[in-house]
């Protein structure tokens, strides 16, 4: 007998990924809402209204729905079985933990503020220079990461990020060039390398989704 | 470029994710030479050829 039938179709580990990620979102969200709810009401002395203990109720719902779906789809997060797919996974995992340590730094200098986050990453404003340290620390750590990662795809994952790579260098010469005449012709204003870095970024990410999972 | 290795994997009773780790591939590369999406490099193709015990002009086929 085959085992044909048992196989995953091809976007099922990026669907479950996706699952995995927006309900770790919600997870995080709704018991910000139960912390926030619990503690607004506590200050405002003990009693409470019926209203309050039903969104309560259905706030902790909403949590535990998606930390089902979570182990629901843990397979998804299991390291390979295959030497290289394992190493691939385990530096994956790390970039995860870079990112993470790098953002609890920032929220412990910077503080959580959003116009402040704004103002970190859209704009050329100073940053502080711990913030500047913090971030560095990250790029460098991210880019040995992502060499030793490069190094250790299969050909499938090498040719996808090869086809992003090749769609965003010709949008980048397209788009700079391109500004760049339309700025000095008095058609626009001068070219923003972030919204530049950004758009060849996201290009690349998308090139590599469609050749990937297409 | 067809290929049979679909057919060479049912006769096994193998899984994608059991010969993506006979490969030391991803199951997406396995399931992308399969359909057809992604033609396997040399090296590759010897490794697939040699795990089946058979000529590498058995499994793929250029005549599409």
């Amino acid at each position: 007998m085959t085992r044909l039938e048992r196989d995953e179709p091809p976007t099922s580990g990026l669907v479950r990924i996706l699952i995995v990620v927006a309900a770790s979102l919600v997870v995080i969200f709704a018991l910000g809402v139960a912390a926030g709810m619990i503690s607004a009401a506590a200050s405002q002395g003990g009693s409470h209204s019926a209203t309050f203990y039903l969104i309560l109720v259905a706030v902790v719902a909403v949590a535990a729905g998606a930390i089902w779906l979570i182990f629901r789809n843990r397979a998804i997060v299991d390291l390979p079985a295959s030497p290289r797919m394992r190493k691939s996974r385990i530096i994956l995992y790390a970039s995860g933990v870079v990112g993470l340590v790098a953002g609890m730094a920032m929220v412990l200098f910077e503080g959580s503020d959003t116009a402040g986050w704004r103002t970190l990453f859209a704009s050329d404003e100073p940053i502080s220079p711990a913030a500047t340290l913090v971030l560095l620390a990250a790029l460098i750590g991210g880019f040995g990461l992502s060499i030793r990662w490069h190094m250790l795809l299969d050909e499938h994952e090498r040719a996808a990020y090869d086809f992003g790579a090749v769609v965003s260098i010709y949008l980048y010469f397209l788009l700079s060039a391109g500004w760049w005449l339309l700025a000095r012709g008095g058609f626009a204003a001068v070219p923003n390398g972030y919204v530049i870095f950004w758009v060849v970024m996201v290009t690349w990410l998308i090139g590599w989704v469609v050749r990937r999972y297409r | 470029m067809n290929n049979r290795l679909k057919v060479l994997r049912a006769e096994r009773d193998w899984s994608q994710a059991e010969l993506a780790v006979q490969l030391d591939v991803s199951r997406q590369a396995v399931n992308a030479i399969e359909t057809g999406k992604h033609d396997p490099s040399l090296p590759l193709a010897f490794r697939i050829a040699r795990l089946f015990g058979m000529p590498i002009e058995e499994i793929f086929d250029d005549q599409a």
